[in-house]
């Protein structure tokens, strides 16, 4: 699987690489009991440094979402595809919610919301 | 590990404050600082014979004051302005200097020098500023060097050349070896450092882990 | 484990070999100035009236060693110290190895000045005090000259004034005569 680094964004490189990785988790491009990149694989690959992809395993690791073997790198972990999937959705309704009460809170009516949206997509 | 412990030196206009920090195998760090920020005095501290410095700096355990010579040994010193011998080709280098060092390769030397598409038959004065930098970094790893100091090579390097630099510390850095680069230009400090370290009039100013976070913000006032 | 000194003479002998111009050639000044080493050891004449030569011979003596302290690149004079400054060798070690160099070479011109008694000796049935006074100032003033010439703050400052330098111990010469 191809990650993509965006160096214009508000998240951070090892942010982008958690989420991405997570999608592909998600969505089972990468299948449990796949291996990951070395750390130094993937600085490598992204030309990034290695204490990033180091704190995007880390992360990953922290939620369960992958695990280390001493000696042998990172794996997937087996999971339940639609408990993670459930997760992810709470995720982005939350998030959802938040650019919500500030679109209100600009002064923003439901239409204006709902045709913001309907252009967005339709350029997606 | 590199360890530096409260090291202050005053010489004249060059001075060094209090500074501490570790730094592992296996990481780049960077150092940021206007010219005059002490970046230079802080390795020559490591470098210079005469040691006048107070404080400690240990390396693997050691302290340099104490084992300068082999410190020396496994340092690899990268810098503009260094002497070799300008008259001879890259290989003569390498053989002549090569027998102070424990362990002295001239066939990785060659084959390193092909990677970087250099000739190791060229002149060492008649080398570009890259292929001098690039030069020393294959006889750095020709002798298995441990401790990189790059004193402002990245200056002046068009993005290409920027990138294939990048890919050869790479290398270095996943053989067990620890780099340090100094640079004046706040956009040398990239994603592909793992740590940044600010110095201002001798002092740290900033010190902390890279996560590729916003390339200014990140180390303008945190940590 | 190789000592520092055999590194350093091997580096010696490397660095020679590989030298630009002939050893011999950048004798050629040397050879000239040896020449004096007779007229020192056999003129007969006081002290005082010799150390023109003396001192001539000393500096004349440097150029047996210069190769061993300075490079010679794009008509600058290196240093050998500056050179290996960055390498895990020891200047002193570096020093010590030259002042091996200097005593094997007054060594054998001290030999060199006994050996030329013997003419003398086998002509007239005496040694000339004056002469061995002579032989022995001058091989105590190249002592301490060259011994001074190789250190490693001196080799350092004089590779950046060479030529000044050479020309002040010349007016000093002069000035004398």
């Amino acid at each position: 699987m191809k990650i993509i680094i965006k160096t214009q964004g508000t998240l951070a490189i090892y942010e982008q690489i958690v989420n991405q990785l997570k999608n592909a988790i998600v969505t089972g491009e990468l299948k449990a009991g796949e291996a990951l990149p070395s750390i130094r694989m993937l600085a490598n690959d992204l030309q990034v440094s290695v204490i990033t992809t180091k704190r995007a395993y880390e992360e990953l690791e922290k939620e369960g979402l992958i695990r280390s073997v001493a000696g042998k790198g990172f794996y997937v972990c087996e999971y339940n595809k639609d408990y993670l999937k459930e997760k992810q959705l709470m995720m982005l309704e939350e998030r959802l919610q938040e650019v919500l009460s500030e679109c209100k809170g600009a002064g923003l009516s439901k239409e204006d919301i709902l045709e913001m949206v309907q252009t967005l997509l339709g350029e997606g | 590990m590199l360890e530096f412990r409260n090291v202050t030196k005053k010489q004249g206009s060059f001075c060094l404050n209090n500074i501490s920090f570790q730094l592992e195998e296996g990481y780049l760090l960077g150092i940021l600082g206007k010219n005059g920020a002490g970046k230079s005095t802080l390795l020559n501290c490591m470098l210079e014979r005469k040691k006048k410095y107070q404080g400690e700096i240990f390396y693997q355990g050691k302290n340099i004051r104490e084992e300068h010579q082999w410190f020396l040994g496994q340092c690899a010193y990268i810098a503009d302005d260094n002497q070799f011998f300008r008259m001879k080709t890259g290989a003569e280098n390498v053989d002549l200097l090569g027998g102070f060092y424990e362990e002295m390769d001239m066939d990785k030397f060659v084959q390193y020098m092909r990677d970087m598409d250099l000739s190791w038959r060229k002149n060492v004065g008649a080398m570009s500023r890259g292929e001098f930098i690039r030069f020393q970094l294959a006889f750095g790893r020709a002798h298995n060097a441990k401790i990189y100091l790059l004193d402002e090579a990245t200056a002046g390097m068009d993005p290409v050349f920027r990138r294939d630099f990048y890919n050869i510390l790479r290398e270095i850095l996943a053989q067990e070896a620890m780099v340090i680069m100094t640079t004046h230009i706040q956009s040398d400090i990239n994603r592909n450092m793992d740590y940044i370290c600010r110095l201002e009039q001798g002092k740290i100013s900033f010190y902390g882990e890279n996560f590729g976070g916003e390339e200014d913000g990140e180390f303008q006032g945190k940590d | 484990m190789v000592s520092s000194r055999e590194r350093i003479k091997a580096f010696d002998k490397k660095l020679l070999k590989s030298g630009e111009y002939s050893v011999i050639l950048s004798r050629l000044p040397a050879y000239i100035f040896e020449l004096l080493l007779i007229v020192i050891a056999t003129s007969g004449d006081k002290l005082s009236e010799m150390d023109v030569f003396i001192v001539m011979y000393a500096w004349g003596l440097t150029f047996y060693i210069a190769p061993y302290l300075n490079i010679w690149e794009n008509r600058k004079n290196v240093s050998i110290y500056e050179v290996l400054k960055s390498l895990p060798v020891n200047q002193w070690d570096i020093f010590k190895v030259r002042v091996e160099y200097i005593a094997k070479l007054l060594l054998s011109r001290f030999l060199i000045m006994l050996g030329l008694q013997i003419p003398g000796f086998m002509m007239t049935g005496k040694i000339l005090k004056e002469n061995m006074i002579n032989s022995l100032a001058a091989i105590g003033w190249a002592a301490l000259v060259l011994t001074i010439y190789a250190l490693p703050g001196i080799s350092n400052y004089r590779s950046n004034k060479q030529i000044k330098w050479k020309a002040k111990q010349g007016g000093i010469m002069w000035k004398k005569m």
